[in-house]
């Protein structure tokens, strides 16, 4: 019975092969494991070894173009068979795709890992810290230094590989990449601390609507009065100043769950949310239910340019017991989103921007100036009916903000 | 220009100082009228300067460097001659004790003193008279260390020495010392500072740190090297303390690869040192394990056979390279 010779799907590509060369001529003896055929697919060559041993008869000639899963040719046991081959099955191009349901699959040249798991990769300082820096992975590094050791050449060999590989659009299963970030500095902290937050505390948003018709009066009378206070009072410093006293009312919002317990804190301590060019940071206004308003307005706005500039200190980003994260600035008009608690802290208040939206007031349809806020708490602290009341009383402040005088 | 030997070097420097400053002297053994030093370096200085400051003693190291010690507090600028720094136990107080006296003075007092003394195997002296003490050396605080590999070298550090205001022990290699070999020296008088490291040969590819007499073996070493296409940079500290630890990080920076040389058992020696220096400050810029090229941890044989066993050699510090290329 001959052995067929096939020809192969390399990889994803369905496009047909060219037959490059017969590394045998009709009729000769070749060997099991042998390449017998060079065939090439855009731009790529491969060679396809004999399946058997045996007499080769051709089948396609070199330079022919054909589908995956032809029978390029046959390898027959004994000079009879291969008599009997050339008599009924001249060289001609014959598809075969019909008997031939799949093509032969080609081993793939997935990256080889060359270490076992567990096993210690010998590999020089020098080269790891290069392989860390340009995010190369060492197990698939065959090392060339003393005992197999990956060296400093090795990896610069890799470097120079991928840098030619960021040339041409790499493929990562299946998909073209178009760029690559890597997750790591301040982006990699993010990450892990909302994923965190997510996986270890038990998270849900209330969601709302203030009216901020007594407000907005209210702050561009504070504007207008900017050379009197000696501050621009911004709504972030208006919601600060009133968190800070509601919280000092409702302490359980103003908590941590600590190992099995929950601790209220005395201070309170007010997370600003600022986005920054890398990602976000919640710089910290402390005490913020001692401050005047012309004292939290200053502490931001430093706050806000240390930010910025990338120079705030770890003591002015920790130490928080509960976050605000003003969205109004950002724009995108009347819409809701569930914020993250930022641990170990027990609540967060997003607000978003203020829109004109058509409310019912005493029977009639009126426009007022609306915000929307979405307050996300943690549940194993702060139960519905105590964010329910709470966020009355942040709603009741300011839809009626000479309650603050109060 | 001229050439000058290592001998001549030393000689010169003394000279020109004790010339320059009145309240140099030199005290040891066999340094007058008929030895001029045991090796002959001192020659000359007797009759040009006299018996009050060329001042010869019986063998007492523990006179020797206990005067020079008191003379020093007090005001002059003496050089202690310890023949063999094999000497230094049996002035062993003075040594580890008494030299640090600014510190336990609070800086009221100042020690300007050198001693000299003579290091190294290769004459097949025995054990009591072949050792490069350099570990043990270091780690006495408060003491500079000066072991140079050249004539020019030992001449610009003496006279560095000599000017010191603080303790300096001055270490010249026996084989050097006897060597006819010269190197250039400019006419007029020059001088190196302490702490400055020196590349003795540029390359690419491993950093050998080589101390005195082994400089020239690293640079014999780095010929032979060269042929086989491999680079050799080889750095001379000069001085052990201060030791110019950015002029080694900086080359292995560089090469990624470090070896040192150093003729004296490698437990607790000075190639040790460097080596942790390294290790600690220059991590991540390794790409192989530091070798330490050493002498076996056993005392010094005395027959020449075994001796040149024990030295670090050429051959050593190639079949080390080859280790880690």
């Amino acid at each position: 019975m001959a052995v067929q010779i096939l020809m192969p799907k390399l990889g994803m590509s369905t496009a047909p092969l060219t037959l490059v060369e017969w590394k045998a001529k009709e009729g000769e003896w070749i060997e099991q494991g042998n390449i017998v055929l060079v065939v090439e697919t855009e731009k790529i060559r491969h060679d396809i070894e004999a399946e058997a041993s045996g007499f080769l008869h051709i089948l396609v000639g070199e330079g022919e173009e054909v589908p995956i899963g032809t029978v390029a040719g046959l390898i027959a046991e004994t000079k009879e068979e291969l008599e009997a081959l050339q008599k009924e099955r001249p060289r001609e191009v014959i598809t075969t795709a019909a008997e031939v349901k799949e093509a032969p699959p080609v081993k793939a040249a997935a990256p080889v890992t060359r270490v076992k798991e567990g096993e210690r990769i010998l590999i020089s300082p020098v080269a790891r810290k290069m392989a860390e820096e340009h995010m190369i992975d060492i197990t698939t590094i065959v090392g060339t230094g003393p005992g197999g050791r990956i060296v400093r050449e090795d990896i610069q060999k890799e470097i120079e590989a991928k840098k030619r590989a960021e040339v041409t659009p790499s493929v990562y299963q299946g998909k073209r990449v178009k760029s690559t970030i890597p997750l790591k500095g301040m982006r990699k902290a993010i990450a892990e601390h909302m994923h965190r937050s997510l996986s270890i505390s038990a998270q849900l948003t209330v969601m709302g609507e203030i009216d901020m018709t007594e407000m907005v009066k209210l702050r561009e009378t504070l504007v207008s009065q900017e050379e009197v206070i000696g501050a621009r009072i911004t709504y972030t410093d208006l919601f600060v100043f009133a968190i800070a006293k509601l919280l000092r009312d409702n302490p359980i919002v103003n908590s941590s769950v600590i190992d099995d317990e929950i601790k209220l804190w005395e201070n309170i301590n007010i997370g600003v949310a600022v986005a920054v060019e890398e990602g976000l940071i919640v710089p910290v206004v402390k005490d913020a239910d001692k401050k005047s308003l012309v004292e939290i307005s200053q502490t931001v706005r430093t706050l806000v340019q240390k930010a910025r500039e990338g120079k705030l200190t770890p003591d002015e980003v920790t130490g928080g017991t509960f976050t605000l994260t003003n969205l109004g600035a950002l724009g995108g008009g009347y819409r809701f989103e569930t914020v993250i608690i930022n641990q170990p802290e027990s609540a967060i208040l997003g607000t978003g921007s203020i829109t004109d939206r058509a409310v019912v007031r005493d029977g009639q349809i009126v426009i007022r100036p609306i915000m929307p806020y979405y307050f996300t708490y943690d549940h194993r602290v702060i139960y519905g009916a105590v964010a329910a009341k709470f966020m009355a009383s942040v709603t009741r402040l300011l839809e009626t903000p000479t309650l603050s005088l109060v | 220009m001229k050439e000058i030997t290592y001998q001549k070097a030393i000689n010169e420097a003394i000279d020109e100082e004790m010339k320059r400053d009145p309240s140099i002297f030199i005290i040891g053994e066999d340094i007058g009228k008929h030895w001029g030093g045991s090796l002959g370096e001192l020659a000359g200085l007797f009759d040009k300067y006299g018996a009050e400051r060329v001042r010869e003693t019986p063998i007492s190291e523990t006179a020797i460097l206990g005067g020079a010690i008191g003379a020093a507090a007090t005001g002059m600028r003496p050089i202690a001659y310890l023949y063999f720094d094999d000497f230094l136990g049996v002035c062993g107080d003075e040594l580890i004790n008494q030299l640090q006296m600014k510190y336990m003075y609070g800086g009221k007092t100042k020690l300007p003193l050198t001693i000299t003394a003579y290091i190294g195997a290769g004459l097949s002296a025995a054990h009591q008279h072949s050792k490069c003490l350099f570990g043990w050396l270091m780690n006495i605080s408060g003491l500079k260390i000066v072991a140079p590999a050249t004539a020019y070298d030992a001449k610009g550090l003496l006279k560095s020495a000599i000017r010191e205001d603080n303790p300096v022990i001055f270490l010249e290699h026996k084989v050097l010392l006897l060597s006819r070999s010269t190197s250039q020296i400019p006419n007029e008088e020059y001088t190196i500072p302490l702490g400055k490291a020196d590349i003795k040969r540029g390359g690419s590819e491993v950093t050998v740190v080589a101390i005195a007499l082994m400089v020239h073996r690293a640079l014999a070493a780095a010929d032979k090297l060269q042929e086989k296409g491999i680079s050799i940079e080889v750095i001379d500290p000069r001085t052990l303390v201060p030791l110019d630890k950015q002029a080694i990080i900086d080359s292995v920076k560089k090469t990624g690869r470090l070896v040192i040389m150093d003729e004296e058992p490698k437990t607790g020696s000075a190639a040790g040192e460097i080596a942790a220096i390294v290790a600690e400050e220059a991590f991540d810029f390794l790409d192989a394990p530091i070798k330490r090229v050493c002498a076996p941890d056993t005392p010094i044989p005395f027959s020449p056979v075994l001796e040149k066993f024990w030295m670090p050699d050429e051959e050593d510090l190639i079949k080390a390279i080859n280790e880690i290329m």
